[in-house]
């Protein structure tokens, strides 16, 4: 496994886009692209070949998991490490992503000066 | 309703069942019988008397009838005539009573229509004693006998008929047979002798026989009571039981085992279905439970002998798709119900319960994302700036975003510390217990704090003697037992002070123990310390801030985690916070 550079986010806020873009460019030196729903993510992601993918749960049109579950589709992305960034991260909830692929998952509000060594353990776990 | 239970409540009294003599013991009882019972067994013997009054009077006729025209060769005219008006008479007196009788029943007691049989029917045992003054056959042998045998007859049948009633068997037998004894007692002879002695001996033996006949006639009467009483007993249980699942808040019914068709319910059984009738009675219940497993369970396991408590179902009437279903929690008990095999199903409708379970869920799912939403933006935001990812603040806007940062971390904190306890409380925690080494689960959490601990100018120690020691834990919740437990000791450390952590193994328990010389915890706060809201000092100008969620918490997840938590504490001489975990693997 090389080593983990190329994020590809997606969240649907604008404003939480901003920070997390900046917490994992400017604090972990990644190179961040982000999508603002589902759809760009099916369509941009193959494009940008992802070392991970963070995708947010709730979003309008396709959501976090079925996301998840179309990117598993495309043969570049089948095993590319997925972590969801959410606020909802009740015990069956968190069950359900795992259930669906997930490697594990980030709680919100997160911390931008650790969330690169968070999404880095991830990566590595 | 309650009116008719009453009623029948007092048609037997609880202690009057308890009375009950065993059969051997009726005899006894009956020397001692009651007024009521008294009064019953009048009843009966007026009824039975009267009631055989007709066929009596028949016999009467037709016996009389051809007594004289048998003897009419040897008896004279006159005394003939005499004797058959006498006999009319008194078979009209009786004939009077009888209707009378029919007709007033309920005008005098049992005992008055007794004593008025009994006068009439002297009346016709004299009038038949007196065939032996009138037509005694003096030196006829053959009519005597023939006259001996029709008062005999007579008598022999009277006793059928009267025999509930001895006084009125023997108030006819005697006058209508002493005579006869009495005409063959002065006939003379051995042959008249022997004949009067046989009716004699005849009359002893049916007074005997009169008096055994009302004795049983008297047990007969009693039994029948007590059946009454027994089955009124048994149908006011009845009523009693239908009354209380009639009224009973909880949905009941009762299926027939076999094909388990619905052959009782109550009110608060169609309510719950919000069913007709009809989409009930006589139809197996499968149909309304929604996951039929349920049913098959259940059946299976009162199959098995088992009764089923307090299973949760949900229950629904297909032909109604649009209502909502039904939340129960459900009892089965096998039963027998009108002489068969059935199941009696308690259901407790908690449907609000689940409703309210269910909308408090997606409440506190909603609020935890709506608020976290923001919350991300602005914590990660001024922490970037806080952490100097972001360069060239003016030190009074970076001292403004510093204390901006801590207060988004405060209020994440206590967003997490409601949420936690709400979780705690409805019991909703899960735990990935894992056998583990805890030293670097300690070393992660003082990492986590040392920014903390950093702003509070407090250092941080670690010491361990038996780094190896593995527990079992879910090392998330262990994580934040910790930090939980450090943050603490950080806030209420002073400046320049240390924390120490030490760990070490007490008996059979690892023992991690967080130690601050701040300024200790009041006694009197002692007993209150783990408690949810609780602070030792809940002024509203508290130096310190927090929920006072944060030991409440910890101590739910050392607890749930099969651990223990405790604290030493002398006020201004610091305080001690220790967690014990049983030593080794699952």
């Amino acid at each position: 496994m090389s080593a983990l550079q190329k994020i590809l986010y997606v969240e649907d806020e604008a404003d939480i886009q901003a920070v997390a873009k900046l917490a994992l460019e400017m604090v972990g030196g990644f190179t961040v692209k982000v999508c603002s729903s589902g759809e760009e993510a099916l369509r941009e992601a193959e494009a940008f070949a992802p070392d991970m993918i963070l995708l947010d749960v709730m979003m309008p049109g396709i959501d976090g998991p079925n996301t998840l579950v179309g990117l598993r589709k495309i043969p570049a992305l089948a095993t590319t490490p997925v972590a969801f960034m959410t606020a909802k991260v009740q015990p069956q909830e968190v069950a359900s992503y795992k259930a669906l692929g997930a490697k594990d998952v980030i709680p919100k509000p997160f911390d931008p000066m650790t969330l690169a060594d968070q999404v880095r353990r991830v990566w590595s776990s | 309703m309650a009116e008719k239970t009453s009623s029948h409540r007092m048609t037997l009294n609880q202690s009057d069942r308890n009375t009950l003599p065993s059969s051997a013991g009726i005899a006894g009882h009956l020397s001692n019988s009651s007024t009521l019972e008294d009064s019953l067994l009048h009843s009966e013997q007026a009824r039975v008397l009267y009631g055989g009054l007709p066929l009596a009077l028949l016999f009467n006729v037709l016996l009389s009838t051809m007594l004289v025209t048998v003897m009419w060769p040897i008896i004279s005219f006159n005394l003939a005539t005499v004797w058959l008006l006498l006999m009319g008479v008194a078979l009209i007196g009786r004939l009077g009573i009888y209707v009378w009788y029919r007709r007033k029943n309920s005008r005098l007691p049992a005992t008055q229509w007794l004593k008025i049989f009994r006068i009439t029917i002297i009346a016709s045992g004299l009038v038949w004693g007196a065939a032996a003054y009138a037509f005694f056959p003096n030196e006829n042998i053959t009519y005597q006998v023939f006259l001996a045998f029709v008062i005999a007859g007579v008598s022999s049948a009277a006793i059928t008929s009267l025999a509930p009633d001895r006084r009125s068997a023997l108030s006819f037998i005697i006058p209508a047979l002493l005579p006869l004894v009495y005409h063959f007692a002065n006939e003379g002879g051995t042959m008249p002798f022997s004949m009067g002695l046989m009716v004699l001996l005849f009359l002893v033996f049916l007074s005997a026989a009169s008096v055994r006949l009302e004795k049983n006639l008297r047990e007969n009467i009693y039994l029948r009571g007590q059946a009454l009483e027994q089955r009124n007993a048994l149908r006011e249980n009845e009523q009693r039981f239908h009354y209380i699942l009639d009224t009973c808040p909880t949905a009941v019914r009762i299926s027939k085992t076999g094909f388990f068709e619905v052959v009782y319910f109550n009110q608060s059984y169609v309510k719950l279905l919000e069913a007709t009738p009809d989409q009930v009675l006589g139809i197996n219940p499968i149909k309304y439970y929604v996951n039929k497993e349920d049913y098959a369970d259940i059946v299976k396991e009162l199959g098995n002998g088992e009764a089923v408590f307090d299973r949760l179902i949900e229950l629904h009437i297909p032909e109604q798709p649009d209502l909502p279903h039904k939340w129960t929690l459900a009892t089965y008990l096998r039963i027998e119900y009108q002489g068969e095999p059935a199941v009696i199903g308690w259901f407790h409708d908690i449907s609000e319960r689940i409703q309210m379970d269910r909308m408090k869920n997606e409440f506190v799912s909603t609020v935890s994302h709506e608020l976290r939403t923001p919350l991300t933006v602005i914590s990660g935001s001024l922490g970037l700036l806080a952490g100097g990812a972001i360069t060239g603040l003016p030190d009074t806007a970076k001292q403004m975003v510093d204390l901006a940062y801590k207060n988004s971390l405060r209020l994440t904190r206590l967003i997490n510390d409601l949420l936690d306890m709400d979780k705690l409380a409805a019991g909703k925690v899960e735990l990935n217990m894992q056998t583990m080494q805890i030293m670097p689960l300690i070393e992660q959490a003082i990492t986590e704090n040392k920014n903390y601990a950093a702003s509070r100018h407090v250092g941080i120690t670690l010491s361990s003697v038996s780094p190896e020691t593995r527990v079992v834990l879910d090392s998330h919740r262990f994580l934040q037992v910790m930090a939980n437990l450090i943050s603490n000791a950080l806030k209420f450390s002073p400046n320049a002070a240390t924390v120490d952590i030490t760990v070490v193994v007490k008996d059979k328990n690892l023992r991690v123990s967080v130690i601050d010389c701040g300024m200790g915890i009041p006694a009197e706060f002692h007993g209150r310390i783990f408690q949810k809201f609780s602070q030792a000092d809940s002024s509203d100008t508290r130096p310190k801030g927090g929920t006072g969620l944060g030991l409440a918490i910890t101590k739910e997840l050392v607890e749930r985690m099969g651990g223990q938590i405790g604290f030493d504490s002398v006020e201004g001489r610091g305080a001690t916070f220790y967690v014990e975990f049983p030593i080794g693997d699952m």
